[in-house]
């Protein structure tokens, strides 16, 4: 036995919609709260009342397997039995970096100015890649279990964020390296109008792709938010039901 | 003036105005969210959007500067010999999306600051003991 707050121990364990696992705490809360007060009319002590109270309503192993199978995201009922949440995020980041790929690599290969733009902007599409990765995974779970704890919130958005840093570091590198090399021809010999200029397009390009990159990181961010928040008003509601009763002893 | 600068800016200035707007959208949210008990935005990441939004368009103001250079620096090495007027003239335009974008950030950044300062106002205001009731107020017995 240990001591803990049977809905905090259910809220930790049940693994469905967010909406849906506030709806199943309310529930289950005030029927629990409900049978308190009736065990407490009979004159059953309060901490016996609680433990009989917890294990008459507080979902098993079987009925929660039940609960969850029953309140699956749509594309999680879609997916079905054989493909696991594991694959099933696995396949989605997968899909997400692919087409990522193909557009960067459409966009470097393209005869044009990103592709003029140097090595730097291959080293800017390595950080893209795990960053649209990173991306991928929180999207998917979001898709597939309509659902992203607090812990998991803050490491996606702080990847994210570390990412987009790390963009414009490598573009601003990519920029002062550029430069350097450019400074160190033209102090060898003085620079040539033609080839100053079109230095300077080549230097601004890069930086413009970093930018592209930081920017792109900003609307992505942007376009998880809405779910984000969503997620953090139920969990403060459900905060709310958990917190109201007090720490009692529940099985293992 | 701010006509000819909104001309100046070229195809970046629809970028940004969308910015603009969804700048000046998300604050209204942000004080609408503030008026209730603080479940609109439990942990102030709808607060962090006005920021983000007024990153986004500084972004877009660079983005705008550094194509701009690079747009003017190919139509020069191609056409050789410019006058020094012409380029800086140049440089001029390219600047004003940079202007506009950090425009953008400082009014988000105002806006995220006077929201914060509201928002811990009200919160120690909420959470300050108000001492024991005086006999005979309203809900005393």
């Amino acid at each position: 036995m240990r001591r803990e707050q049977p809905l905090r121990r259910l809220d930790r364990v049940l693994r469905v919609p967010a909406r849906s696992r506030l709806l199943l705490l309310e529930e289950i809360g005030a029927d629990y709260e409900a049978l308190l007060e009736r065990l407490a009319a009979r004159g059953v002590p309060e901490a016996r009342a609680r433990r009989l109270a917890a294990r008459r309503l507080l979902p098993g192993r079987a009925a929660r397997a039940d609960l969850e199978a029953a309140y699956r995201t749509p594309l999680r009922r879609w997916l079905g039995q054989g493909i696991t949440d594991a694959t099933a995020t696995a396949l989605l980041v997968a899909l997400t970096v692919a087409l990522g790929s193909a557009g960067i690599l459409a966009a470097l290969w393209w005869p044009g100015p990103l592709r003029d733009a140097g090595a730097f902007s291959w080293l800017l599409a390595a950080v893209a890649l795990p960053a649209l990765a990173n991306w991928g995974h929180g999207v998917a779970r979001i898709v597939l279990e309509d659902d992203l704890r607090a812990e998991r919130r803050v490491r996606l958005l702080g990847r994210h964020a570390g990412f987009a840093i790390a963009g414009l570091a490598v573009a601003s590198l990519g920029v002062a390296w550029e430069a350097l090399g450019l400074l160190t021809a033209f102090s060898a010999s003085a620079p040539h109008g033609e080839a100053l200029w079109s230095a300077v397009a080549r230097v601004s390009t890069l930086g413009a792709i970093g930018l592209g990159v930081v920017a792109a990181g900003l609307l992505s961010w942007l376009l998880l938010v809405p779910k984000l928040l969503q997620y953090e008003r139920t969990e403060a509601r459900i905060r709310r039901v958990v917190e109201r009763e007090p720490v009692t002893e529940v099985a293992r | 003036m701010i006509g000819t600068i909104w001309t100046e800016m070229g195809f970046i200035r629809y970028p940004l105005a969308i910015a603009a707007v969804a700048l000046a959208l998300q604050t209204g949210l942000a004080i609408w969210r503030m008026r209730g008990p603080g479940e609109g935005d439990p942990a102030g990441l709808g607060r962090d959007t006005i920021l983000v939004w007024g990153l986004l368009a500084a972004t877009v103001g660079g983005i705008g500067t550094l194509v701009g250079i690079a747009q003017l620096s190919r139509a020069i090495a191609q056409a050789g010999a410019v006058s020094p007027g012409l380029v800086w003239g140049g440089l001029r335009l390219t600047m004003t999306s940079t202007v506009a974008g950090l425009i953008l950030l400082a009014i988000s950044a105002m806006a995220w600051l006077a929201i914060d300062y509201v928002r811990a106002r009200r919160t120690r205001t909420a959470g300050t003991p108000r001492g024991p009731a005086q006999p005979g107020a309203i809900g005393t017995k």
